[in-house]
């Protein structure tokens, strides 16, 4: 595998403790999310992952907002 | 799965100030009656954009400490903003440190092959395989300040020791290369050139530009931000629609 990146690859790819879990995407108000998990049911948006550039003015987005979402088991 | 959301109040009120009088009686009522502030109204726009971050993943996932743009959701994207009619341009800004040569030579590929009219702008940094990125698109800028660094490929992971691994990275290397020629002012020998100076950077061989440099080299075409991107991407997008009615095939 060929990374052509001016990072050292040992920093690229050495693991590091993170305090939240990893980030995952989902969907929320038809929009695509990046979001770390901070414990149950809730976390911190990171990206939101959308090209149309109206999007991203939307407050709703902004990443750093904390979003609930409620899971029916 | 139920949705609630919270605001942060600060956010909430800058945009409150924004809104002219009835837009924000409409959203109190809203507020009041459901809870929550209706999204500002869309203005649809005919410029998309994309941002291309960090390292550019591909066929492996990198440690959670790395920020990543993941190449298999630009293209989907890509797809999308070619069928849609309503999408005339594309803008992709670069800042990335480069990452995966595969699906940044996928993305470089699918911005090449779009009959969209597609500016790139450098930010930053657009390094190693951001370079045939900002170099696909129809038209590149880059930032005063950003830089692009040329530097050989390097392999990671199991090597065998034979001269085969050589000549495969030596193929590896003329995809990239061959890319970049192909869609830039810059000839093979002043890239490999480039490629392969010693002096300028600390841990490895090659080239550090700076923004005029890369212009100088024939890499990029121009040196702007922001607005000149947007306006070269509105002449881009009233010529493609020009040549598209007098029956021009893209």
């Amino acid at each position: 595998m060929a990374l052509y990146t001016i990072v050292p690859l040992e920093e690229v790819l050495s693991e590091e403790e993170t305090a939240t879990g990893r980030p995952f995407e989902m969907t929320m108000g038809g929009k695509r999310l990046l979001v770390a998990p901070e414990g149950p049911g809730q976390g911190r948006i990171m990206q939101l992952l959308s090209t149309d550039p109206a999007d991203f003015l939307d407050p709703r987005w902004h990443p750093g907002n904390m979003i609930i979402w409620l899971k029916t088991d | 799965m139920r949705l609630q959301m919270r605001w942060r109040q600060e956010q909430a009120e800058a945009e409150e100030r924004e809104r002219p009088a009835r837009r924000q009686r409409l959203t109190l009522q809203s507020l009041k009656q459901l809870g929550q502030m209706s999204p500002p109204p869309q203005i649809p726009s005919d410029i998309h954009c994309m941002v291309i971050i960090g390292q550019i993943e591909g066929h492996m996932l990198l440690p959670a400490k790395n920020k990543t743009t993941k190449y298999e959701h630009l293209i989907p994207q890509l797809v999308a903003i070619e069928q849609n009619p309503h999408i005339k341009g594309l803008l992709v800004i670069l800042n990335t440190v480069g990452g995966d040569v595969e699906a940044g030579l996928a993305i470089a590929e699918m911005i090449e092959s779009l009959s969209k009219a597609t500016v790139s702008l450098v930010l930053g940094g657009g390094h190693s395989i951001g370079v045939p990125i900002a170099t696909a698109a129809d038209y590149s800028f880059i930032a005063a300040t950003a830089t692009m660094t040329i530097h050989p490929l390097r392999l990671s992971g199991m090597l065998i020791g034979v001269p085969q691994t050589y000549e495969y990275l030596e193929k590896m290397q003329d995809r990239v290369i061959n890319f970049i020629t192909g869609h830039s002012r810059i000839t093979e020998e002043r890239l490999r050139e480039l490629m392969f100076k010693t002096g300028d950077l600390v841990r490895d061989v090659g080239t550090v530009l700076v923004g005029k440099d890369a212009v100088a080299e024939g890499l990029i075409n121009d040196v702007g931000g922001v607005s000149s991107a947007l306006r070269k991407l509105k002449e881009l997008t009233s010529l493609k629609g020009l040549y598209r009615k007098n029956g021009g095939d893209e």
